[in-house]
């Protein structure tokens, strides 16, 4: 079932892991100290753990884990983190244990130990209805079939190992790669049964039929650090209690569905999409292209300049809407996806969606305000006259841009932000404003080297003295000419904030991925997170030009406007 | 010139000895010597113009005297200053001795007036009324006190190049440099330029280089003639111009003439 860990990833949280561990006390002794159990989680694995409308989580483990906390006498407190983070949290002692639907893998053994198994489960394999090629699981073994799962999971090994021939197409989230299967981009998803099963039954797609007989078997564990025995025992002690008292049963028919074989018998064709789309909509546009340029020439006769750019903006965003309207009808005769707005709005998925979001401004913002000065600051060093500052400005550069943002967040998160109890939100705002101060501060230095060196002369000429005609003179045009430049950099910092749900962020897009798996509601959720993505960097961009505006010269205040 | 500016820093210059004594001075880019054994002497209140064809190192020499070049070779002192040691302070130097650029270099984001008012400030801690004041005054000399709040941009190249002279001005230096200062000016607008440098020369100690020939036979107090890095032959304008010694002046003379 669930993600094999990446190597790489793994290797470099037991080097980052290794300082804390030898003086480490066992997780059980820390836990009763605080008199509760902290818990890392990537909630976006059906059923296993889901978020909740109002952000609070449920699915098998979360239940078991409320079970086993009540034995042991401490509360509970779940930490939602992106899969690539977790082993990485529980290394460096950020949580106590990992609860999440993890498969026992023998690599996985090299870094933690596991409890005892808490289920079971195995890959299965689903595809659209009718498709004769797939009989049984190893037909997948054939170049002609494309095969679709989520990355990093058992499920990629299981296709990887058993059909070598069959093509893999990987999805950050196994919603995803349904929507794929549906959409004919794929013939075979392969992915644990519990999650498929509800996929499948919980939106009722009756274009799809699984073959549920599991092909694997995978224990599943919870995760613990190699130096908390105690807590293992203690967590395997409880496990053993509940399970004899049938509290495991009961939780186990309550999260894990049967499949229900009315939908799934040889049965009835697809339901037809609620909206039927009228053939003529699709040539909407030529007519309207017509008249919007009959409109555009009569304007220009008749109209003054004002009121004739207003009209043609107008022209502009009707079309666009329009444009837009056609491809989501169209998109709904031609792919059997069946639409979810409503459940979408009504199942509060959409406030949860803007707390990610407030998350995210937040991130960003700070992250902003410390990487302008300290990317200044490194472009000053850059353009130094003194040899060694200028190197040092370049090793930064170099350093930090020469590296990916995920793992500078994860050294900030595990190594530097131990050393100063840094928390995942001061960690990712270091890593973040770094990261972008490296960007910034070449941009700075293009700007001040693309002033006419004349300026600096004349300036010094004057008897100022470098600093003074750097700060007076140089700076104020360098800063001017670099702002478009900077805002697509500002944009940039929006989007790579959402970097930061490997260490336990639960912002926008980490949320947009829970609510994915959640909700089944894949389209409607990247819709949404991609408008609000854009709203927070229109707003940034209007406010760079304003700037721009406020800082240029007549002519060119004249010229932007 | 004003009664209450700020004192210029020390002005070393004693009113016996010439201001500016250049010796020997070498200045090589890669292969070509753009300096090549340079000398001069310049006195106060002399108005010398470097005359020469174009690589002849008249601009390399003129900037080498407030430290925008500096010479690998020779001696030179200007203002009691020795500006090739090191350990002097180029900053006070520079204070004290004005420059006009062939292209102005006038800063575009600030007004006319706060183009003049910004080193005295900086550098000589004048108060910000004081500073404009004196603006003002420098700009109504040279003839556009009208233009104060205009932005550089707005500016005809002639009045470019003013503005920039009453810049240079406002820091009370004792010896102005003219590098080129009317060949980027359209013709209509190069008399205005050596109208101002004309009325300013009767008490100031200016060095320009300069193609024109018609202000340093009008206006110089000497002449001097460079080729290939060094002084070639130099003195009054009438005896250079109308009885040059050497055939290379001579030559210069008759292609520019």
């Amino acid at each position: 079932m669930l993600r094999r860990a990446l190597p790489a990833l793994l290797a470099l949280v037991a080097l980052l892991g290794g300082a804390p561990r030898a003086f480490a006390k066992d997780a059980l002794e820390l836990a009763r100290e605080r008199g509760k159990l902290i818990v890392a989680t990537d909630a976006g694995y059906v059923p296993f753990e889901v978020i909740n409308p109002d952000g609070t989580f449920s699915g098998f483990d979360v239940d078991l884990l409320a079970e086993i906390g009540a034995e042991l006498g401490l509360e509970v407190e779940l930490r939602n983190t992106a899969w690539a983070g977790i082993i990485g949290a529980l290394q460096a002692n950020k949580v106590d244990l990992i609860m999440s639907g993890m498969s026992v893998t023998a690599e996985r053994q090299k870094a933690v130990d596991f409890s005892e198994p808490y289920y079971r489960v195995g890959q299965v394999v689903i595809k659209r209805r009718g498709d004769e090629r797939i009989q049984a699981p190893s037909d997948l073994d054939d170049p002609a079939l494309t095969i679709a799962t989520q990355e990093g999971t058992t499920g990629e090994e299981a296709v990887r190992q058993q059909f070598p021939r069959g093509k893999l197409l990987r999805f950050p989230k196994v919603d995803q790669a349904c929507v794929a299967l549906i959409q004919g981009k794929a013939d075979a998803v392969v992915f644990d049964k519990p999650n498929l099963v509800d996929y499948v039954m919980r939106r009722r797609e009756r274009d799809l039929v699984g073959l549920w007989e599991p092909f694997t078997d995978e224990p599943i564990g919870a995760a613990f650090r190699k130096d908390s025995p105690q807590l293992r025992a203690a967590f395997d002690a409880a496990l053993a209690k509940i399970r004899a008292d049938g509290r495991y049963d009961a939780l186990v028919e309550k999260y894990f569905p049967e499949v229900d074989p009315d939908l799934d018998a040889q049965a009835p064709p697809p339901a037809q999409p609620e909206v039927v789309v009228r053939p003529w909509l699709r040539w909407w546009l030529l007519p309207y292209l017509l008249l919007a340029a009959v409109a555009a020439v009569l304007a220009r006769r008749h109209l003054p300049r004002r009121q004739r750019e207003l009209l043609l903006r107008v022209l502009l965003y009707v079309g666009l809407a329009g444009v837009f309207l056609t491809w989501y009808l169209l998109l709904q005769e031609k792919v059997s996806y069946r639409w979810g707005w409503e459940r979408f709005f009504k199942g509060g998925w959409l406030q949860l969606l803007l707390r990610g979001l407030w998350l995210t401004i937040q991130v960003a913002a700070v992250s902003l305000v410390l990487a302008l000065p300290l990317g200044v600051a490194v472009g000053l060093l850059r353009v130094s006259r003194a040899k060694d500052l200028r190197w040092l400005g370049t090793v930064y550069v170099e350093l930090v841009r020469g590296t990916p943002l995920l793992v500078q967040v994860m050294i900030w998160y595990y190594f530097i932000g131990q050393a100063f109890g840094m928390q995942s939100f001061g960690a990712a705002v270091a890593a973040l404003s770094c990261f972008t101060a490296s960007y910034i501060a070449e941009i700075v230095r293009a700007g001040i080297q693309s002033i006419d060196p004349g300026q600096m002369e004349a300036a010094r000429s004057l008897g100022m003295t470098h600093a003074q005609a750097m700060r007076t003179v140089i700076l104020p045009q360098a800063i001017r000419r670099i702002l478009p430049p900077l805002a697509s950099e500002f944009v940039a910092l929006v989007k790579d904030s959402s970097l930061a749900s490997v260490i336990g962020l639960e912002e926008l897009t980490k949320r947009g991925q829970d609510v994915g798996s959640r909700a089944l509601l894949s389209f409607e959720v990247w819709i949404v997170v991609a408008g609000l993505y854009l709203a927070i960097n229109l707003i940034l961009s209007l406010g760079v030009r304003w700037l721009e505006k406020k800082t240029g010269t007549r002519q060119e205040r004249e010229a932007i406007r | 010139m004003s009664e209450e500016t700020p004192q210029t820093s020390e002005a070393p210059a004693s009113d016996e000895g010439p201001i500016v004594r250049a010796q020997g001075l070498v200045k090589r880019y890669g292969e070509l010597k753009a300096l090549d054994g340079f000398d001069l002497e310049v006195r106060r209140g002399e108005i010398v113009v470097l005359i020469g064809p174009s690589g002849s190192g008249k601009s390399t020499a003129l900037r080498s005297l407030n430290g925008l070049e500096h010479p690998e070779q020779g001696a030179l002192v200007v203002l009691g200053r020795e500006v090739l040691d090191l350990d002097t302070d180029m900053d006070a130097h520079r204070a004290d001795v004005g420059m006009v650029f062939q292209h102005f270099n006038l800063f575009p984001h600030m007004s006319v007036l706060d183009n003049l008012c910004l080193a005295p400030k900086l550098v000589r801690g004048a108060k910000d009324a004081d500073a404009r004041r004196r603006g003002r005054e420098l700009l109504e000399r040279v003839g556009i006190g009208e233009k104060a709040d205009e932005l550089p941009d707005n500016l005809s190249g002639g009045q470019k190049q003013r503005v920039a002279i009453a810049r240079a001005l406002a820091m009370e230096p004792q010896l102005m440099l003219f590098d080129e200062p009317t060949s980027a000016l359209d013709p209509e607008m190069v008399g205005e330029v050596l109208a101002v440098m004309r009325d300013l020369a009767e008490r100031m100690t200016m060095i320009v280089v300069t193609h024109e020939m018609g202000f340093a036979r009008e206006v110089a107090s000497r002449v001097v003639f460079m080729d290939e890095g060094k002084v070639v032959e130099e003195g009054p304008p009438e005896q250079l111009f109308d009885a040059p010694q050497e055939a290379r002046t001579q030559a210069f003379l008759e292609m520019v003439l």
